[in-house]
This record gives C-alpha cells, sequence and structure tokens, in this order.
C-alpha cells in the first residue's frame, strides 16, 4: 500500500508485467505432436555454437523405436549424441502429458548435472511452448507438464518413485551398480505398464558383466560378430552404421556406429584423428569408437583365450601316468562357493578333469567329498586357501585325515592375488591350461576384471572357482619347478 | 640282480611327532645317490625314532631337532632347518636338488612312493 501511494506508476508497471505473463503463461503455443518439429525449436551445442537441434537420422530412428517398443538395448560409438537424442524424447513426452515422469540414469554425478543443464538449455528454444517450474540441478518439472529426473547411478536408485514412464541407464557397460538400479526400476514402473520405455545404453566394455549380459542374451547371433561387421561397413539396415534387431524376447539391439554420423564418416582415417584428438591409447579408441569389447583396463582374461581353453573333458578314473593336483577355495555358509578342483598335470599340459563346487553345505559334507577326490586323484600337491580362517579349519581336519599328502597353505592378498592371478593368465596365453566346456571356470574367467587395484568378480557373479584354479595351478608349478620326482629312474630293491 | 655296493650309507630323517619321514639309501661306485627304503610313520615318539635309526650304522642327517639329535647322539652326522625364515638355505636344497635329477645321479626304488613329495628329504640324505 506504501508503494502504491509513493509510485502509483511503478504498481501499475508491475501489474501489466504480471497480467502479461499470466496471458503469456495461459497462451503457451501447444507442443508440437512430432518429435521432429518439436526438436527443430530446441537449442543445443554443437560445434561450440548454440544452434537449432537438426537431428540426424539415427537420432529420429531411435526416438521411433522407442514409441514402438518397450525394451532396448544400445551399443554406440562414443560422441554420437545418443543421451541429448534421449534427453529430448523424454522432454517431448514430458511437454505432452502432464502425467508423465521419468528416469535418466548416469554414470556420475557430473554427468546426471550435465545432461540436466544440457535438458534445460533445450527449453531455451521453447519459451513460447512451455516453462520450467523449478530450478532444481537433478530434477527438472515443467509447468502444468511432466518431470523428467537425473541421476547418479553410482549412488542412486529409483525406489520410492511411482509411475515412472520412461528409464534409461546410460554407458551401463561402467556402472556398478546398474543391475541393482534396474531390478529396482520395475516396481517403479508396474503401474505404467506398456507405456514404458527402457533403454539400456553403453560404449562396449569387456565380454562380462551385466550389460553384456543384456545386449548378448536371446539373440540368435553373435554380438561381437555383429559389431564387427557394422563397424566395417559390411552389415547395415537404414544407412551404414546402423544395425537393429528384435531378440527372442521381443527387445530391441541396436548397434550404431560413427558410419552413421554424416560428419565423422567423412574425417578420413577417423579412428587415428581420435587416438590424437583424445591423446589415448589405440585399444581404447577402438573400444569407444569402434565397438570393439576389448577392455584389458577391466577383463582381466582375454575372451579368446578362454573360448579356446574350453576344450577338456571331466575324468572320473585314474590316469597313472599323469600327476594330479588340487585347489581348494573354501566358504561357509553365505553365498559363496566351496570350490575343489582336480588339475592333471601330463607332458606339461594341464587340464581340469573334475570340480566339486556346492554353496551351502556341512563342513563334514565338503571334506566327505574331497576325501573322495583324494582317495580318487592321489594328488602331488593340494593347496588351500587359509586366509579369513575358514581354511585353516579345513587345512588342518585333511591334514590330519590325510597324512603323507603335500598340503599347501595359501594366503591371498594384495600382493600374492595378482601373482596367483599371473600364474593362471600365462597358463591361458601359453595354451597349456584346458577345461571342460560349459563349467563354471569359463564364465568365472570372463566376469574376473580388474576394479581399479582390487581383482575380483564383477557385481553380482563368483570367482570361486578362478581362486581354486589358481591355487590348483600354483601348487603344480611349485612341484613342478622344484621338486619334482615322477621323471626319476627307478631300480629294483631286495 | 647283481647287488648294488654303497660307498657310503646315509639316512634323510625329516622328524616331526604328527609326521616323520626316514629315507634311507646310499652313494654307489657310480656316485648316485639310490634311495631304497622309505619310512613314513605318524604320532611316532622320538624315543622310537632313535631306536628305528640305530638299527642301521648309516650316516644320519635331521632336520634341526634338538631331542631327536640329543637321542641318537653322535650318530647324528648333522642338521638342517626348513624354517620358513631359513628359504635361502632351502633354495641351495632345491639346487642341489636338480643338479643331482638333472646330471643322472639320483634313483629311487619302486617302492620309494614319497608321498606328500617330502622331495628335499632326497637330496637332504645327500648330504
Amino acid at each position: 500500500m506504501a508503494l502504491m501511494g509513493i509510485d502509483p506508476l511503478a504498481q501499475k508497471l508491475k501489474s501489466i508485467k504480471d497480467s502479461f505473463e499470466a496471458e503469456l503463461e495461459n497462451n503457451l503455443k501447444p507442443v508440437p505432436e512430432r518429435w521432429e518439429d518439436f526438436v527443430s525449436l530446441c537449442v543445443i551445442r554443437s560445434g561450440g555454437k548454440m544452434v537449432k537441434f537438426k537431428p540426424y537420422f539415427y537420432q529420429s530412428l531411435l526416438t521411433r523405436l522407442m514409441d514402438e517398443y518397450n525394451n532396448i538395448v544400445i551399443v554406440k560409438s562414443r560422441q554420437l549424441g545418443i543421451t541429448q537424442a534421449v534427453s529430448s524424447k523424454f522432454l517431448h513426452r514430458a511437454c505432452l502429458s502432464p502425467a508423465y515422469s521419468s528416469m535418466a540414469f548416469l554414470r556420475s554425478q557430473e554427468d546426471a548435472s550435465a545432461l540436466a543443464r544440457r535438458t534445460r538449455q533445450m527449453l531455451g528454444g521453447l519459451a513460447e511452448y512451455v516453462k520450467a517450474d523449478n530450478d532444481n540441478v537433478g530434477f527438472l518439472k515443467l509447468k502444468n507438464c511432466g518431470e523428467i529426473y537425473f541421476k547418479n547411478s553410482s549412488k542412486e536408485g529409483s525406489r520410492s518413485y511411482d509411475s515412472v514412464l520412461d528409464f534409461l541407464f546410460d554407458e551401463a557397460a561402467f556402472s556398478e551398480n546398474v543391475e541393482q538400479i534396474y531390478a529396482a526400476s520395475s516396481p517403479s514402473g508396474a503401474l505404467a505398464g506398456d507405456l514404458t520405455t527402457k533403454l539400456i545404453v553403453s560404449t562396449p566394455s569387456a565380454k562380462s558383466g551385466w550389460y553384456w549380459q543384456k545386449l548378448s542374451e536371446n539373440n540368435d547371433r553373435d554380438v561381437e560378430d555383429l559389431c564387427k561387421l557394422v563397424a566395417s561397413g559390411k552389415l547395415h539396415r537404414e544407412i551404414p552404421g546402423v544395425f537393429w534387431w528384435i531378440d527372442d524376447a521381443g527387445v530391441v539391439k541396436l548397434i550404431l556406429h560413427w558410419l552413421c554420423h554424416p560428419v565423422y564418416s567423412q574425417i578420413p582415417d577417423y579412428l587415428k584423428y581420435r587416438q590424437q584428438q583424445d591423446g589415448t591409447d589405440f585399444e581404447t579408441v577402438l573400444r569407444e569408437y569402434d565397438l570393439r569389447f576389448v577392455d584389458s583396463a577391466v577383463s582381466v582374461f582375454s575372451s579368446d583365450l578362454v573360448r579356446d581353453a574350453a576344450l577338456g573333458e571331466f575324468e572320473d578314473f585314474l590316469d597313472d601316468s599323469a600327476n594330479y593336483f588340487i585347489g581348494i577355495d573354501t566358504a561357509t555358509v553365505g553365498s559363496d562357493y566351496f570350490v575343489a578342483i582336480v588339475l592333471k598335470e601330463r607332458g606339461g599340459k594341464y587340464s581340469v578333469v573334475a570340480i566339486y563346487r556346492r554353496r551351502q553345505q556341512t563342513s563334514e559334507y565338503n571334506l566327505y567329498q574331497i576325501g573322495n577326490l583324494i582317495n580318487l586323484y592321489h594328488p602331488r600337491g593340494i593347496g588351500i586357501e587359509t586366509t579369513g580362517g575358514t581354511g585353516q579349519l579345513y587345512l588342518e581336519r585333511l591334514s590330519k585325515d590325510f597324512e603323507g599328502y603335500d598340503f599347501h597353505a595359501i594366503r591371498t592378498t594384495g600382493d600374492s592375488k595378482p601373482v596367483l592371478i599371473g600364474t593362471l593368465q600365462l597358463a591361458l596365453e601359453k595354451r597349456i591350461l584346458e577345461f571342460p566346456e560349459g563349467c563354471s571356470i569359463g564364465d568365472e574367467l570372463l566376469s574376473f576384471r580388474r576394479q581399479g587395484k582390487k581383482l575380483e568378480a564383477a557385481p553380482g557373479k563368483h570367482d570361486d572357482t578362478v581362486l581354486a584354479l589358481c591355487f590348483a595351478l600354483s601348487v603344480a608349478e611349485k612341484a613342478e619347478k622344484g621338486w619334482n620326482l615322477s621323471d626319476l629312474p627307478r631300480f629294483k630293491h631286495g | 640282480m647283481d647287488k648294488i655296493e654303497y660307498v657310503i650309507e646315509v639316512i634323510g630323517c625329516f622328524y616331526s611327532f604328527k609326521n616323520t619321514h626316514i629315507l634311507i639309501g646310499g652313494i654307489d661306485k657310480k656316485n648316485q645317490l639310490r634311495l631304497h627304503t622309505e619310512v613314513v610313520k605318524n604320532n611316532f615318539p622320538i624315543k622310537e625314532t632313535a631306536e628305528l635309526l640305530n638299527n642301521y650304522s648309516h650316516n644320519i642327517w635331521i632336520n634341526t631337532h634338538e631331542p631327536l639329535r640329543t637321542a641318537i647322539g653322535s650318530r647324528c652326522k648333522g642338521e638342517l632347518s626348513f624354517d620358513k625364515d631359513n628359504e635361502s638355505e632351502n633354495e641351495v636344497l632345491e639346487d642341489l636338488f636338480l643338479s643331482l635329477k638333472q646330471s643322472g645321479r639320483l634313483s629311487l626304488a619302486t617302492d620309494v612312493k614319497i608321498q606328500g613329495n617330502n622331495a628335499h628329504n632326497c637330496t637332504f640324505a645327500h648330504f
């Protein structure tokens, strides 16, 4: 009132401004129904400039697939603007429906904030159509319209949110918790039913882990081979660099290679150009841009070597001309397995001939089974991991029950584990080790990875057979290196 | 079959109450170590071990074990430590074993199994 008295003109101007804004809000233009028309209004940062979003063919294709299918798994080269395209689709859907809600899970908080900023930036060209209702970094609510959450997949999940329609799991191969987050996202989307779209997107990593499993399951062809064919230009659908199919479970699998990008595809020797630009090694370039599932930084055992070693067979008899060794990785009542591996050595070649792998069994049962293996194969050496204490109990009991056998207590520490794993790696590389096809060793080798300084199974996977095999090999190697008596000359006495 | 003549007869005895391992043999005229008898005993007292060893007139080598050494007295030719902190000595033993093996100067009787790969005893006996 005081203000009115002092400056009636200012009050009048404010009133005009308010009514103008209210008018504008009530007279917002209708958002275009077609995504292509919608995004042509959006402003994005591209090539160092702010420009109108002109989608490439593959971006349009992706949004059409999102309209038709509920689940899409994408393997892609970097820098194709897939995350941008998906977020623009989410934004479009949010503009069209006040009940719309979606979630984008990004690899880190920085990525989540960056995508949130880019999505808000797109609103810059839509001032006459829609307005943001908040100023939150991790959550975009549109006035009288839907909402989008931007989350850090290393920390957050989607529990306690309901009726979320669309999910993006970005860089899923590199997110440790993505499996749990994906599992938790199902109840959030349950009420939405068929309307939900779940996108699992990543550049390639190792051929193991949840993302690889999602990408490679239910296909009637090898994804890695398809990626190589697409990268070579020998295979494509609508345009070079694009290939997609529906798997046996109705999930769209989409391969996007930089050949589909109108600019990148024109750069001569693009991969070399990328290497110079990124200042990185060629293996990383191949993985990030050329759809190669090679990652020595993550995957410990080469998939080719693992595949080549899966040629052996189980043997339930004693070969007198061979030496046998047993490696034991003990476990208690948890989810870990108690594993004993029988390794046969003959002529410098090793083969796994028997595996005992059980969990949640009594120690008496485990001891009985190990006893059977010892009685059958008469091993020259038995290695038992004693770190943690449980193994020590087994070692003491077995040493007592099987006196005269050579038991080795093996301790796995931060220093000794890489040596043990290195022995196994070397045996695979020298092609002197084989194991039966289809046994758990192959799977566990492929999902064994290096996480920082730690060597361990991928989340949700086990490494008990890998370790038991390492113990058996270590004992065998010790015997071969030093006190090997098998090739000594013999004489008759008495 | 000709009887083997030994220039020197030796015994290697690795004693622990729970697991005692004795190898008996000798060095023949060709300077070859031949091990013809193996005795494995569990829960075997020192006194009985000493009595068993006293049945032979061989030189006896044992692991470092004061009570056993006292029990066999002057028959003990020498002692060797197999403690973990004595690894350099173990390496010397291993080298000697490999050298004997490589030069064909070590052989075992057919019924000598050396279960438990207690092979350092072979080299041990060579002393």
